[in-house]
C-alpha cells in the first residue's frame, strides 16, 4: 500500500491534481484534513458548556468574507471542548453562548495551522 | 485526449490498479426507503427487505482497516435505501470522524430540513449528494411520491448555502426529463448549486419494468451534446471572469464515452470499483459499488471474513479485466481504454447465467 517513495509522491500528486474520482452513484470525496479543537472557559478558567461556535470562511488575500454564510460548527461540551474538521482555510470563528450571558468573541485562524484555539468569554455585567 | 495523454493515463491507471489503495467505502446501512423510485436499482421498500445493519457490525469490519492505511481523503459513503431514516446517523458520523475518516451520504432529500442539516453538520459530514430527477411533475412521477420534488428542492437550497460541504446534485436522465435539462440547470444555478452530476439508468432492479426510463442511442448522444455545450459555455464564462460562480455540469463515470471523453467530465473514464472503492452491503456482503451485481461479484462477507484481508487478497476480477473480452467487447478497438465499461454494467439475467454487458455507452455513441 502507501510507501514513502518518489513514485508514490508522484502518484499522490497525480491523483489529487488530475484524476480525482467519484463513484458514479456515490458522493464527492470528503476533503476535510484539518482538525481544530476549541476550548472555551470563563474568566475564572471554568469550562463553559453550550457555547455556540460559528465559522465564516475568509479570503486569504484580504480577509474579506468569501460569502455571507456563517456555519454553526458545534456547541461546547461540559468540559468546554468542541472539535471541528475542515479543509485548510482562513476562518473567522465567533463564540457566543445560547443565553447571551457572555460577550461574544471573534478570532481569525488558518485552520491548517491551528490545533487548539483557547477562548475566554467575559460575563456581561 | 491526444496520444501522449492517453498513454500517460493508461500508465496511471495500471499503477493505481497495482497499488489498489482503498479510500472510498460504501456502506449500505439500510434498504428502507420513504420513496418508491421507478428506477431503483436496489428495489428498496418502505419496510426494507433486510434489517438495518447495526453500526457496531459495520464498525467491526471497518476497524480491520489499519489506521495508517486509511489514507486521506478516506470517505465512508453512507447509502441505502434512504440513510436519513436511520436515527443514529449523526452518531455514526461522529464516530467515523473520531476514527479520522470523512463521511458523506446520498439522500433523496425528503427528510433533509434545517434541523437535520444542523445535526449532520455538527456531526461533521463532509459531502452530500441529493437526487433531483426533473421538474416537479417528472420528479414526483419518478420518485413515486407527491411532494418529493418540493422536499428535494428544499434540501438542495439548504445544502447549497453550506460552503464547507462538498455538495452536488445528481439527476437520472430519462426520456421524460431529457427535454427539460436546460430548465433543471437554470433552477439549480438559481439555488446556488455548484456541481450537477448526470447519469443514466441501467436496466436492473425496478428499472427493468420501465423501458421509457432508458434513453435511445440518439437521445444519449443528445445528452452528451447538452453536457459538452454547457461545460464549454461555462469555461468561456470563467475565462472572461475567473471569479464567476457557475454550475459545473458533469457526466458520471459510469462508462467509456469515446469521442466525448473529456468533453463531458473533467477526468478520463476509469472504473475505480475494486481498485479504490469497496462496499459493505446490507447483508454483510463485501463488494464494490452497491449497484454492481452482488450475486456474481461479491467477494466475501463481513460476518465471516476480514474486510481488510478480502480487500488485499480478492477483488481480482475488478483489477484484471481480461475476462471482459467477451461478447461485443471481444474485438472492440476501444477495449484498452474501456476495459469492458463500468463494472455495474455487467449482470447475470439469472443466477448461474452467463455474465453479459447490458449497457455499452461507447456503442450508443459510435453507432
Amino acid at each position: 500500500m502507501t510507501k514513502r517513495s518518489p513514485m508514490n509522491w508522484i502518484r499522490k500528486a497525480l491523483t489529487a491534481a488530475m484524476f480525482v474520482f467519484q463513484a458514479c452513484y456515490g458522493t464527492m470525496n470528503d476533503y476535510y484534513d484539518a482538525k481544530v479543537t476549541f476550548h472555551v472557559v470563563d474568566t475564572d478558567g471554568d469550562p463553559l458548556e453550550g457555547v455556540g461556535i460559528y465559522a465564516q470562511e475568509l479570503n486569504p488575500g484580504d480577509s474579506s468574507a468569501l460569502n455571507d454564510y456563517q456555519d454553526l460548527v458545534e456547541y461546547t461540551d461540559s468540559n468546554g471542548l468542541a472539535s471541528w474538521w475542515t479543509y485548510g482555510s482562513l476562518q473567522r470563528f465567533t463564540f457566543a453562548d445560547k443565553d447571551s450571558l457572555y460577550a461574544p468573541v471573534e478570532t481569525i485562524v488558518r485552520t491548517d495551522e491551528a490545533d487548539t484555539i483557547n477562548v475566554v468569554l467575559e460575563r456581561i455585567k | 485526449m491526444n496520444l501522449a495523454e492517453r498513454a500517460l493515463f493508461r500508465l496511471f491507471r495500471a499503477n493505481e490498479t497495482r497499488v489498489h489503495e482503498l479510500n472510498y467505502l460504501f456502506w449500505e446501512c439500510t434498504t428502507r426507503c420513504n420513496l418508491h423510485c421507478r428506477h431503483c436499482g436496489s428495489d428498496c421498500t418502505m419496510s426494507g427487505g433486510e434489517k438495518d445493519m447495526p453500526f457496531e457490525d459495520f464498525l467491526r469490519a471497518f476497524d480491520t482497516i489499519p489506521a495508517d492505511k486509511r489514507s486521506h481523503p478516506f470517505t465512508v459513503v453512507i447509502t441505502g435505501g434512504e440513510p436519513l431514516l436511520r436515527p443514529d446517523l449523526p452518531e455514526i458520523g461522529k464516530e467515523l470522524r473520531r476514527r479520522g475518516v470523512g463521511w458523506s451520504i446520498v439522500s433523496n432529500g425528503w427528510l433533509y430540513d434545517e434541523e437535520m442539516h444542523r445535526r449532520l453538520m455538527a456531526a461533521q459530514m463532509g459531502a452530500l449528494t441529493i437526487s433531483l430527477d426533473g421538474l416537479e411533475e417528472d420528479h414526483d412521477w419518478m420518485r413515486g411520491r407527491p411532494g418529493s420534488y418540493a422536499r428535494a428542492i428544499n434540501a438542495i437550497a439548504i445544502a447549497a448555502k453550506q460552503h464547507r460541504l462538498n455538495f452536488d446534485v445528481v439527476t437520472c436522465v430519462n426520456q421524460r426529463n431529457l427535454p427539460h435539462l436546460q430548465e433543471i440547470h437554470d433552477k439549480l444555478a438559481a439555488l446556488g448549486v455548484r456541481q450537477w452530476r448526470i447519469f443514466t439508468i441501467i436496466p436492473i432492479g425496478r428499472a427493468l419494468d420501465h423501458p421509457e426510463l432508458h434513453l435511445t442511442d440518439a437521445q444519449f448522444v443528445q445528452l452528451m451534446d447538452f453536457i459538452a455545450q454547457k461545460r464549454k459555455t461555462n469555461q468561456e464564462l470563467k475565462t472572461q471572469d475567473s471569479k464567476l460562480k457557475t454550475l459545473n455540469v458533469t457526466f458520471s463515470c459510469e462508462g467509456y464515452l469515446g469521442p466525448y471523453e473529456r468533453k463531458v467530465r473533467q477526468t478520463p473514464y476509469f472504473c475505480h470499483a475494486g481498485i479504490n472503492i469497496a462496499s459493505v452491503l446490507i447483508d454483510g456482503t463485501i463488494c464494490a459499488c452497491p449497484n454492481i451485481d452482488r450475486q456474481h461479484f461479491g467477494q466475501g462477507n463481513i460476518y465471516t471474513d476480514n474486510l481488510w484481508e478480502v480487500w488485499n487478497t480478492r477483488f481480482q476480477s475488478f483489477r484484471h479485466r481480461d475476462w471482459a473480452r467477451q461478447g461485443q467487447c471481444k474485438h472492440c478497438k476501444a477495449f484498452k481504454d474501456c476495459l469492458g465499461n463500468g463494472m455495474h454494467n455487467w449482470h447475470q439475467a439469472m443466477p448461474g447465467d452467463t455474465l453479459s454487458l447490458i449497457n455499452c455507452h461507447y456503442h450508443k455513441i459510435v453507432h
